[in-house]
């Protein structure tokens, strides 16, 4: 039998809510985006929006443990990680 | 064979605690030791016979139903193909008069839609329904009668969509409809209504399917087939079918908008009067980018099983192909607007797309290359499947390096409308979708068919479809590169196109040569069958290989891994010999066992419905509403509206019998609950995942609504007072209550006592608040002067508020299918199925109508 008897063994959970967390940040960066569009507002929203997901994915990192690379959770946060952060990369660049 | 750490030991608070409460020593007593009594089979077999003759026509099984499903998915494919053949003789040359005009672009645009919407998703949906009870070791999907519903909803529907081609009325505005050009002002013959409503019509059937696929996947696995064991292809599956409940919403909706701007004149898309075209786009894009990760998931799923088959080793980073699925279905609903980079949206909102669209193939590029690494890790046989299976990779590839290129703004607005993105999205589709679908059709033909297809004609099937498939588009890439436009029916001489043009048409002659072949190879062998298989012909280790019939496995197993059957060979003897779950039908009825949906405990029995004409009926009866709306013969359609509903409910009689006895005993000692309700059920499943959609399509409808004034805030008028805003809330908290109270009544009763009439008056009560909370919201708004012709506002407020009055239409008619039933002395005490419902259902609506309402009314002030 594998390891782990008959209970689940991978952190979907943590996945989950890290690639939520990369929604919201998209979400509210497009939002800004169209409702202020040319205007410097939507830019600089991306920052307190970017800073904060990453905040966010970073306690979720060491909530579940600082769970390695290729795991469950933490192949989850790194994926989530790098789309936040190339989300935000149009707003720098503008 | 496998191992798979824990994440992190210390941290992931769900490891060793059962989900239940199900003590897992239990699990040492399986495989029982003690023989099974006699004639256990032949009562199975007695329970789950399929009905003969026309008969056959009421089956649900999912044998049967997934077979159809297949077959029907597969002749669309070969419709749409020839289409296909049609345009690519029409291009052969420049200024060919093969098709006409309008042909070509009914051509084009029923090619594009019947291999979107009636043979991608349906085939995907289709292989589901065919594979999944037995991946999983379960005795049917948990709501066979929707199976069958969804079924033949799309084949009748189908049907008669395709048909329209044969009278000229086929659609001709291309496979995404935008207006303008489908507006009633440049569309006004009914080919465009045919799209609309069809196609509306036949994402119900796809919604009724993902339902059916996600309870299914999430409740009824065999025991011990932890999330983490699940097959790659029920992972797939169960995104695949997340994502149609997300997605499809936002296209019913704007297919809806559209046909009520066409038929009552409600400016949702009219720029001239608040509404906005672009709105469109973002509703159809929303669904339509996805879209292709729905097709491809599947695919994908199953492609990462034959290729651990292939090699004969366990899939490379399992967890890692997980990860991929999940992140691509999140990631794919940040995309949607990489199509519409041309229409001059602001350049930040373009920036975000393009960053997301690049980030999408990250979990793809993990996919690909966990197949890699295990047919690198393993010996390949080069068997047909194997064949199609590594030529999908290099094709995908292929395809998604072109998508990469397109997610670049600047170089979207060089290739926009051109043959290279013809190339780049066939590429992608081919090798993500059909190739795949190819071996898993020889892969898994064992499954259903006496004998197993042949390896020689498969060959010839795979090399001429590859060679066909980079002769038809490798060349558009450099037609589309020469500004060659797509939906052209034709093209001037010496501007360097001709010979391009004419390869492409050649490949797409092999290409067809390849089909051709198959369709030999399954005349001379496929030979379908439930009982007597040609079975495991590739050495796969999944549970689908177990020996079974049309009650799937003789018991259920327990699963201790990924490969059941490489890690324990005895598997296949032990299940037949009735040593796990379930040997038998405890209840004389046709049952399956539900499980947790994280460590797959098991919870309880459930009974299943067998064979019924109502399904059927229901579907046609559909079918002929939409199709009657379509050709506006109104007394028709309500004709068949009454009727369908009739059926519905009929077929609803049966679902909840009361049942005697409590508990069924599926293994030694181990004692499980027959009929429940509440978090537990499928039912409650089933239900909240319907309120997921319902709720997306409201969800959209307000980002209509709000995007619609960003755009016009200058026809915008006030709501009406806030005091009437009150009232109306008022009004629908009541409904919420009345909801409630109806499954506290129904509660306060001892098990077996008489429930009075009190539970569903209070049902009935809660209806009724829904309904005059609408009747004064429309008022309400009427009186405001606001009027659904005039403006965008008043379109999608009066829209908006047509849905909500659709939810409360049927909510009063569950609300007097109870009453019925209570009064026949039904409703069982102090749990009723059908009561939760009901009041769910009820409740859902109320809180539907709250948001609704007082968004449509506070906002934007």
């Amino acid at each position: 039998m594998e390891n782990g008897g008959f209970y689940n063994q991978h952190d979907f959970r943590t996945l989950a809510i890290a690639l939520a967390v990369w929604t919201a940040q998209f979400t509210i960066l497009w939002i800004a985006s169209i409702v202020f569009p040319a205007q410097p507002l939507a830019r600089w929203a991306a920052l307190p929006f970017t800073l904060l997901a990453v905040g966010a994915l970073a306690w979720l990192y060491l909530r579940a443990g600082r769970p390695a690379l290729l795991t469950t959770p933490g192949l989850g946060l790194a994926i989530a990680a790098a789309g936040t952060l190339f989300n935000a990369l149009p707003s720098l660049l503008g | 064979m496998s191992s798979s750490p824990l994440d992190s030991a210390e941290a992931f608070a769900g490891a060793r605690r059962s989900e239940t409460g199900f003590d897992h020593d239990l699990y040492r007593q399986f495989p029982t030791q003690h023989p099974r009594p006699e004639g256990e089979v032949e009562e199975l077999e007695r329970i789950w016979a399929a009905p003969k003759g026309w008969a056959l026509l009421t089956v649900v099984n999912n044998n049967y139903i997934g077979f159809f499903y297949v077959a029907t998915a597969f002749l669309f494919f070969l419709l749409a193909g020839v289409l296909a053949l049609g345009m690519r003789v029409q291009l052969a040359a420049p200024l060919m008069d093969f098709l006409p005009q309008d042909t070509y672009n009914q051509f084009f645009t029923m090619h594009g839609t019947v291999m979107m919407f009636l043979f991608a998703v349906p085939m995907v949906e289709a292989i589901g329904v065919m594979l999944l009870p037995q991946m999983l070791a379960a005795r049917d999907l948990p709501f066979p009668r929707l199976s069958a519903y969804a079924f033949w909803a799309y084949f009748v529907g189908g049907l008669c969509f395709f048909a329209s081609i044969f009278v000229g009325l086929a659609p001709d505005g291309g496979w995404f409809m935008y207006p303008p050009l489908t507006s009633i002002a440049f569309s006004p013959e009914i080919n465009t209504d045919f799209w609309l409503l069809g196609i509306g019509f036949i994402e119900i059937s796809a919604i009724a399917g993902a339902i059916e696929i996600i309870v299914g996947v999430l409740r009824t696995r065999a025991p011990g087939m932890t999330l983490d064991r699940m097959p790659m292809f029920a992972w797939a599956m169960l995104v695949f079918a997340v994502m149609i409940v997300v997605a499809f919403p936002s296209v019913i909706l704007c297919t809806l908008l559209l046909e009520l701007e066409r038929a009552f004149n409600w400016p949702f898309f009219d720029p001239t009067r608040g509404g906005d075209p672009l709105l469109w786009q973002h509703l159809f894009w929303f669904f339509g980018h996805p879209e292709v990760y729905i097709i491809f998931l599947p695919a994908a799923g199953l492609m990462s099983m034959m290729v651990a088959t292939i090699a004969q080793v366990p899939l490379v980073g399992y967890r890692l192909n997980v990860v991929a699925l999940v992140a691509t279905g999140f990631i794919s609903f940040g995309v949607w607007a990489h199509h519409m980079f041309a229409t001059g949206m602001p350049r930040l909102s373009t920036g975000y797309f393009s960053a997301a669209s690049m980030a999408v193939s990250l979990p793809a590029g993990i996919q690909v290359f966990c197949w890699i690494a295990t047919l690198a890790s393993g010996r390949i046989r080069w068997t047909t499947p194997a064949l199609f299976v590594v030529g999908s990779i290099v094709i995908f590839t292929m395809g998604g390096l072109t998508g990469v290129m397109v997610a670049m703004v600047p170089f979207d607005w060089q290739v926009h409308d051109t043959y290279f993105i013809v190339a780049h999205l066939h590429y992608v589709l081919l090798g993500g979708m059909v190739f795949p679908m190819f071996a898993a059709f020889y892969h898994w033909i064992g499954m259903t068919s006496r004998r197993g297809l042949s390896e020689r004609l498969g060959k010839w099937v795979f090399g001429l479809m590859f060679t066909g498939l980079h002769v038809t588009f490798l060349p558009m890439h450099l037609t589309g590169f020469m500004g060659m436009p797509r939906r052209v029916y034709t093209y001037l001489p010496d501007r360097g196109l001709d010979t391009l043009n004419l390869l492409s048409t050649l490949g797409a002659f092999i290409l067809a040569a390849g089909v051709l072949v198959f369709l030999v190879d399954l005349a001379r062998n496929l030979r379908f069958t439930t009982d007597d298989d040609a079975g495991n012909l590739y050495k796969g280790g999944t549970l689908e290989w177990l020996p079974t019939g049309l009650y799937s496995t003789r018991s259920i197993p327990l699963v201790k891994s990924r490969e059941p059957l490489w890690d324990d060979p005895a598997i296949c003897k032990d299940v037949e010999d009735g040593r796990y779950f379930l040997p038998n039908s405890t209840t004389g009825l046709r049952e399956t066992l539900v499980t947790s949906p994280i460590n797959a405990e098991p919870q309880y029995l459930q009974i299943m419905p067998g064979p019924s004409p109502w399904p059927i009926g229901a579907a046609v009866t559909t079918a002929g509403f939409f199709l009657a709306l379509t050709v506006q013969a109104y007394a028709f359609a309500a004709t068949s509206g009454i009727i369908s509903v009739i059926c519905v409910l009929r077929w609803m009689w049966d679902t909840d019998p009361p049942v005697k006895q409590e508990t069924a005993e599926i293994g030694p000692g181990i004692n499980v609950p027959i009929a429940i309700t509440g978090p537990q059920s499928n039912g409650w499943w089933a239900l909240n995942v319907l309120a997921v959609v319902m709720g997306m399509i409201a969800l959209m409808g307000l980002f209509s609504y709000l995007y619609l004034f960003g755009i016009h805030p200058e026809v915008w008028i006030a709501a009406p007072g806030l005091g009437q805003t009150a009232g109306i809330a008022t009004l629908l908290l009541a409904a919420l209550g009345f909801a409630w109270l109806s499954r506290r009544l129904l509660a306060s009763h001892k098990k077996g006592a008489k429930p009075g009439q009190l539970p569903w008056i209070s049902c009935a009560a809660s209806s009724a608040c829904s309904i005059a909370a609408l009747y004064w919201d429309l008022t309400g708004w009427q009186g405001a002067g606001l009027a659904p012709e005039a403006t965008g506002q008043g379109a999608t407020v009066f829209g908006m508020l047509g849905y909500q009055g659709l939810g409360a239409a049927i909510g009063v008619v569950m609300a007097a299918y109870l009453g019925y039933r209570s009064g026949r002395g039904l409703l069982t005490t102090p749990r009723s199925v059908t009561l939760d419902t009901v009041a769910r259902f009820l409740g859902y609506i109320a809180i539907q109508g709250l948001v609704l309402s007082t968004v449509m009314r506070l906002l934007p002030g």
